[in-house]
């Protein structure tokens, strides 16, 4: 274990862009990690030269995460070795991380929005003189942090006064401070715009040049080949490939990860479903910055599937359409039965027939203390209760258990609690709450998130079948192989914008994973009716 | 049996407390057999009225994620008006026509006290919905306004003159239970009775009601509600209105059972409702917590408040044990979540 970096780092007003001259090196082998029965890490090697941008891309699921948590010491390998600068760590702790120089910049920006740039930039390093804190000396250096960085933000803004790009930025110059020997960045540039991304992307360049190595961990392909040298794929685990980034060229990047064998749909032809007038439609429904002029529709018995990256704003546009006051359309137009609304709450919404499952069950999804029936009626209350807005126990029960068959939810009753379910009972929970409410449109927020590969299937068959029944469904989904298996046509969100619309049958997974990497020129298959894609760069 | 013990497991927490308060009534039993008494018992149920009716209250609105710690104000404020109708208004504005309708200024004064809690406590939560404060700030603003209110009403005088069919009614003891272990029987104070009809409406709400449902979704996860189609503020607010009709209930219901007004009737009240609230089992983070729970924290609040007493414990010292005991009970509902594996 190497302390020295962090002791230098005390007091030190140089940045260590310019003086700092130890070679970062890294190399981990071996690496397994299991939870339970799921074999999240089987035996990874990485090697990172001085100076090398190293990407390191796979499959939501692959073990990205896993091993980026295993090398900043949150996670404990069950089996392999770490070493920074040819020194190998021996304890598994973030402090221990640090303390060797491996420096992770996390996807979401953690930082405290109430302290200045300067404040956050020592957080926990404090520069001191005596017991008391030395201002100037921080001052002075965040300055020149800042500078090298080439920011034109003052060391005395407030964090929350900055837009998310420069947030970002600030990360990136704590990280600086920390001396990294070693600099992880886990989805650097997912909340950052086109230019930020540019930005961003030649200060980590910079960094490089001093003799740091970079993990580059990111969704975003093309970001991936155009700036990294070398490369690791991951799938299920396991290293799928590894080598240099010039001798794999994006398609085949892409095979790899999805392991090029594609399941087959059980999905009824789309060319049989007799299709009525669209049910919802979008017209240039704008949120911001975050959703631009998304427009499409959808019909009675048809699955829209939406596909797109981490970041690209799936779930903004889920919440846009569900009327969720926190995500109020800037502009544009929602439809029913060809009729523009107005709706200002999610009770509009779902008064006009719109049911929503949303991407993140803990958050916005379940109340795992109460009962699986006070789950599923929780949207249905005004249904299931008289005029004086008594409760109809018997029926609400009747139904829900009716529900959990259908949906063959595995529990002890109706009673029990949701925190004694598995995972993707969890899930059928959420879909039988919104099944329950009997909607004319379903949005389904990556439905599959966080659930099993049995539950997964069977959550897919639910949805078909739901379809069947002559609901309109809009699936979005980060993991293309769903859409592929579910959905009629696709569109393909990137950045907030619909870069590419497969409107007729028998798209693949490769067509979408490439169309959701825009800026690299996809050739999407001749099945493609209207190829609006955009290069956005 | 599996049955069995699945109820018992929903309602470990019950269980638990209904132990606490056998144990606790041996003990005082053992130590003063007239503990047991008819007329002791009578007048212990007469006396746990406001805190009773009050605990409800607050359950519900820390059930719903809020906080009111302003009840005891409120309670104090509902009597100042009641007393302002009834005896110092027809006093300065003698007129024949109140000396004809006694039973009229009756009703006025009884229903204004009835709407100052509701009205002063939406109030409330209009600043906490509206303005995203925390409810614990703008309740102590409230505490101490309607404080200062009831002085001004008062005039920091006692009220005498309550009309005597009012006085009649806080002090009157209907229905009389025969008890096995005594020759006369349990006689149950009018005010109580009213309490018990306050709790079973207060139970049917919460749990055969849909709003019912709303309240405990709100507190515990307000984005899983609002994306449910629940209006959270209006429902922040319906439980605000709640807290403050429950306060002044039971500060009308005080002023009959006292038969005068005091200017400082429910001051620190606050402290002991959030304890019996919380030894009930209430989670103060919200969306956890029943109605029989807090009848439970209350009779536990009033019997170690007995005990203490019969105790001779130093009146100095009672609070330091009611505070001790406080701290037990949240610890052991704490421990109990991590042992079972909830979410704290």
């Amino acid at each position: 274990m190497n302390v020295a970096a962090i002791k230098n780092g005390k007091g030190g007003v140089m940045p260590p862009a310019q003086t700092d001259t130890v070679s970062g090196m890294l190399s981990a082998s071996g690496i397994s990690k299991a939870f339970g029965a799921t074999q999240a890490l089987d035996d990874v090697s990485i090697r990172l030269e001085p100076g090398e941008i190293h990407g390191l891309i796979g499959e939501n699921g692959a073990g990205k995460s896993t091993l980026v948590k295993t090398l900043c010491g949150v996670h404990r390998p069950d089996a392999g070795t770490i070493e920074v600068g040819g020194e190998s760590i021996t304890g598994w702790s973030p402090e221990i991380a640090i303390a060797s120089g491996l420096i992770t910049v996390h996807q979401d920006v953690n930082l405290i929005e109430t302290m200045t740039v300067t404040e956050n930039i020592f957080l926990n390093a404090e520069i001191k003189r005596g017991p008391f804190l030395d201002r100037q000396a921080m001052a002075a250096e965040a300055q020149q942090l800042l500078d090298t960085l080439m920011l034109e933000i003052s060391p005395e803004a407030v964090l929350g006064s900055l837009p998310t790009d420069l947030r970002k930025m600030v990360q990136l110059a704590r990280a600086m401070r920390q001396k990294p020997r070693v600099l992880l960045l886990d989805e650097p540039t997912s909340s950052l715009t086109a230019d930020e991304v540019d930005i961003l992307i030649s200060q980590v360049k910079s960094i490089a040049a001093t003799g740091v190595s970079v993990l580059y961990i990111s969704h975003y392909l093309n970001e991936v080949f155009e700036h990294t040298q070398s490369l690791t794929i991951l799938r299920d685990g396991k290293t799928a490939w590894q080598g240099a980034t010039s001798d794999i060229t994006l398609p085949e990047a892409i095979r790899t990860m999805i392991g090029g064998t594609l399941r087959t749909s059980q999905k009824i032809d789309a060319s049989t479903k007799q299709l009525g007038e669209p049910v919802l439609k979008l017209r240039n429904l704008t949120l911001g910055h975050r959703l631009s002029d998304i427009s499409f529709d959808v019909r009675p018995g048809e699955i829209l599937g939406i596909g797109g990256l981490i970041g690209a704003g799936l779930g903004d546009l889920a919440r846009t359409i569900f009327a969720d006051p926190d995500y109020r359309a800037t502009s544009g137009d929602i439809m029913m039965d060809g009729e523009r609304v107005d709706w200002t709450s999610p009770a509009d919404a779902m008064g006009a027939g719109i049911g929503l499952v949303t991407n993140d069950r803990h958050r916005s999804g379940a109340i795992v203390d109460f009962s699986i029936a006070d789950n599923i009626g929780l949207p249905s209350l005004s249904r299931f209760s008289n005029k004086f807005g008594v409760l109809k126990t018997t029926a609400l029960k009747a139904e829900v258990d009716d529900q959990m068959q259908q949906l063959s939810v595995k529990a002890a009753g109706p009673l029990a609690a949701l925190s004694t379910l598995s995972g993707g009972n969890q899930q059928k929970v959420m879909l039988a709450k919104w099944f329950m409410t009997n909607p004319r449109v379903l949005i389904l927020d990556e439905p599959t998130i966080g659930v099993d590969i049995g539950a997964k299937q069977s959550i897919k068959d639910l949805i078909l079948q739901k379809a069947a029944e002559g609901c309109a469904v809009v699936i979005l989904s980060s993991e293309m192989d769903e859409i592929v298996e579910v959905a009629d046509r696709a569109l393909i969100l990137f950045r907030g914008r619909i870069v590419a619309r497969l409107d007729e049958p028998g798209f693949t997974q490769e067509d979408l994973t490439n169309a959701a990497n825009a800026s690299f020129n996809p050739k999407i298959s001749t099945q493609t009716t209207e190829k609006s894609v955009e290069t956005i760069s | 049996m599996n049955s069995v013990i699945a109820f018992g497991r929903r309602n470990l927490n019950i269980i638990q407390l209904v132990l606490v308060v056998l144990i606790l009534s041996a003990t005082i039993y053992s130590m003063n057999p007239r503990f047991l008494s008819p007329v002791n018992l009578s007048n212990l149920l007469g006396q746990m009225v406001t805190l009773l009716i009050v605990s409800l209250g607050m359950t519900i609105v820390i059930i719903n994620g809020e906080f009111d710690i302003s009840v005891g104000s409120m309670v104090g404020l509902t009597g100042a008006v009641m007393g302002w109708f009834m005896v110092a208004m027809p006093a300065a504005y003698t007129t024949p026509f109140w000396e004809a309708h006694p039973v009229l200024l009756m009703v006025l004064g009884i229903s204004a006290a009835l709407l100052v809690g509701p009205m002063l406590a939406v109030l409330s939560g209009l600043l906490v919905t509206q303005f995203l404060i925390p409810s614990f700030i703008v309740t102590l603003g409230m505490l101490m306004i309607a404080r200062s209110l009831t002085l001004v009403v008062t005039g920091g005088q006692p009220i005498a003159g309550i009309p005597e069919s009012l006085k009649a009614f806080g002090v009157s003891r209907p229905i009389e239970i025969p008890l096995p272990i005594a020759d006369v029987g349990l006689r149950l104070p009018s005010i109580f009775l009213v309490a018990v009809l306050v709790y079973v409406i207060g139970w049917f709400v919460m749990n055969r009601m849909a709003f019912g449902r709303k309240v405990y979704s709100v507190g515990a996860n307000p984005t899983v509600a609002r994306l449910a189609g629940i209006n959270t503020t209006k429902v922040k607010l319906q439980c605000f209105a709640i807290v403050g009709f429950c306060a002044s209930i039971a500060g009308v219901l005080n002023v009959m059972r006292i038969g005068a007004v005091s200017p400082n009737s429910g001051q620190g009240l606050e402290f002991e409702v959030i304890a019996a609230v919380v030894i009930g089992g209430t989670s103060l983070s919200g969306g956890r917590g029943t109605v029989l729970g807090t009848v439970l924290g209350v009779i536990i609040i009033v019997l170690i408040r007995n005990f203490l007493n019969l105790a001779r414990i130093d009146i100095f010292w009672q609070d330091f044990a009611t505070g001790a005991i406080i701290m037990t009970a949240v610890i052991l509902n704490a421990l109990q979540r991590r042992v079972s594996g909830a979410p704290a």
